[in-house]
């Protein structure tokens, strides 16, 4: 199977953005790049409220990516559980794609569940040997002080589990709003983090800069596309290059993301 | 869904009916349900993509001839609150989950379920395969003169080398800084023996070793301040430090320290025939006793 590079972002936050523009935006631009936005939104207290909700779920919607809302006892295995849904999403559209090229009629759903069981398990056994690229955008505005913690927790878990995985997997970890910019980067692509400390006590602000904050994360995602390129890493092309020539071994990761 | 919802299977056309909750997972929720060939357990899909490749995985496994049951007897899907939702329906076992069988507090008959358990992961394991998430709320005994221990949940079933599907935290031997979350036998031997730990002495102390900043040093000290645990110590803690090399070794460990608690229990028995003894001989020698009293008279 070709060499495919999954990469997404993960939001976790537990409130509404209220600065910078519109996040949905931000993750319609980031779906254009090929990179799938997830988001995650911790209930406690009365921070997420039904806007928080609704613009949780269309920041997901326009990133092509999963929505999820969690108690904050359940973060560690949420993180994982969307990262994970978010992989074989991506790559069952890829599967749908190359079958509609092969069948004239017909979809994945018209097969029946124990066919549909042989073809999930071989897409897990893909997205496990692929190449997964996440970037963690942590919210660590002043209501999610009190969940410091948990995040650093399910933040450890996370790396000890992409440890395991037998494909490579690269990890960056930022917060937002950041000291002086939208973003601060903690932790910078790496592949095992788990002994990196995050300081994610910041002085607290009222402020959530997500839309800002996004496309900090997206501009970090080309910087490394480019030096990956420069050091002979196989790495998507930049947007631009897509467009002119598309490979010839069927199309790029970019094409399938929904 | 509540009792005496009907669901009903688009492709295999069985009907089920829902008797009442199981069990609810990250990923699933099982109902107790009745089929058309008695009762099963019906696990309906949250994740849809999981619960698939957890039934792929039941194929296979029963393919090769590893899994002694509960078996997988119907995948299917079924419309419910207007939403096509995947199911799988898998033989009912009529059993208590080991965090809340009495009995297994008992040492003696917390070692019988795990050898069983152990009995198990060396099949699995000799096939290529770990548990994964295994844990007391996944091994079911069936009560009885012998107590039989059958494994549940296959959803955290792994191919040899790849992340571990699915876990719990406090079974979880990366969670404890004991080693990664990589499918290897030793990861399931880890959680074997916590699983035992959690049987006798609850989860609670475990619970409480895990928030500890040296979470096995912890552990063992747990296992050396009970006595009760003190034959089964050989098992436990090479177990912890990933030093057992296969499921077998750490039964065969078990077994003789299993022995060695019989015999315990054996020499109790013979102090106890011998007071019965003396308090017999006792009562005799006063019947005799009172017995020429009565004659003199």
């Amino acid at each position: 199977m070709r060499e495919m590079v999954l990469e997404q972002i993960l939001l976790v936050t537990d409130g509404c953005s209220n600065v910078g523009g519109d996040p949905v935006e931000a993750a319609a631009e980031a779906r254009q790049q090929g990179i799938v936005v997830n988001v995650i939104g911790i209930l406690h207290g009365q921070a997420l409220g039904e806007q928080g909700r609704r613009e949780a779920e269309r920041i997901a919607a326009a990133g092509g990516g999963v929505c999820q809302f969690v108690q904050p006892e359940r973060l560690s295995h949420t993180v994982q559980a969307v990262t994970r849904q978010a992989m074989t999403r991506t790559l069952h559209a890829v599967v749908r794609e190359e079958l509609q090229t092969l069948l004239a009629e017909g979809s994945v759903a018209d097969l029946a569940p124990e066919q549909r069981a042989r073809l999930a398990a071989s897409v897990e056994t893909w997205a496990e040997a692929s190449h997964l690229r996440v970037f963690l955008l942590l919210d660590t505005s002043a209501s999610m002080a009190p969940l410091v913690s948990t995040v650093r927790r399910a933040v450890r878990d996370f790396f000890l589990s992409l440890a395991a995985r037998s494909g490579p997997s690269e990890v960056a970890v930022g917060a937002f709003p950041g000291v002086e910019g939208a973003l601060d980067l903690l932790v910078d692509w790496t592949t095992d983090g788990s002994a990196a400390r995050l300081a994610l006590e910041r002085p607290p602000t009222g402020l959530t800069p997500t839309a800002p904050a996004l496309r900090a994360t997206l501009a970090h995602f080309r910087s490394w596309r480019i030096l990956g390129e420069a050091g002979g890493f196989v790495a998507l092309p930049p947007a631009s290059k897509v467009s002119a020539d598309r490979p010839p071994n069927g199309g790029l990761l970019r094409d399938y993301v929904f | 869904m509540r009792t005496g919802t009907v669901v009903c299977g688009r492709w295999n056309r069985n009907v089920y009916r829902i008797e009442g909750v199981a069990g609810r997972g990250a990923t699933a929720t099982v109902y107790a349900a009745r089929g058309p060939a008695g009762r099963v357990a019906l696990k309906v899909a949250d994740d849809e993509a999981c619960v698939l490749v957890e039934a792929d995985m039941l194929r296979n496994l029963e393919a090769r001839g590893v899994l002694p049951g509960p078996f997988l007897r119907d995948v299917d899907e079924a419309d419910i609150d207007g939403r096509s939702v995947l199911f799988l329906a898998l033989d009912w076992v009529d059993g208590i989950p080991l965090h809340r069988f009495p009995a297994g507090r008992r040492p003696a008959v917390a070692a019988a379920v795990l050898t069983q358990v152990l009995d198990g992961l060396e099949r699995l394991h000799a096939a290529g395969f770990v548990f994964g998430d295994l844990k007391p709320a996944n091994v079911l005994v069936v009560p009885g003169s012998l107590p039989r221990a059958v494994m549940i949940d296959f959803g955290g079933v792994t191919p040899r080398g790849r992340c571990v599907r699915a876990h719990s935290e406090l079974y979880d031997r990366a969670a404890w800084g004991a080693g990664g979350r990589v499918a290897e036998p030793a990861y399931d031997l880890f959680a074997a023996a916590l699983t035992f730990l959690a049987a006798v002495i609850g989860e609670a102390p475990l619970a409480a070793a895990l928030a500890r900043p040296q979470p096995v040093v912890a552990l063992c000290d747990i296992i050396r301040a009970d006595s009760r645990l003190a034959p089964y110590r050989r098992v436990l803690e090479p177990a912890f430090h990933g030093r057992w090399a296969s499921a077998t070794a750490m039964g065969r460990a078990l077994a003789a320290a299993s022995g060695a608690g019989a015999e315990d229990a054996a020499a109790w028995d013979r102090l106890t025939v011998g007071l019965m003894g003396a308090c017999a001989a006792a009562a005799g020698w006063l019947l005799l006793v009172s017995a020429a009293w009565w004659e003199r008279l």
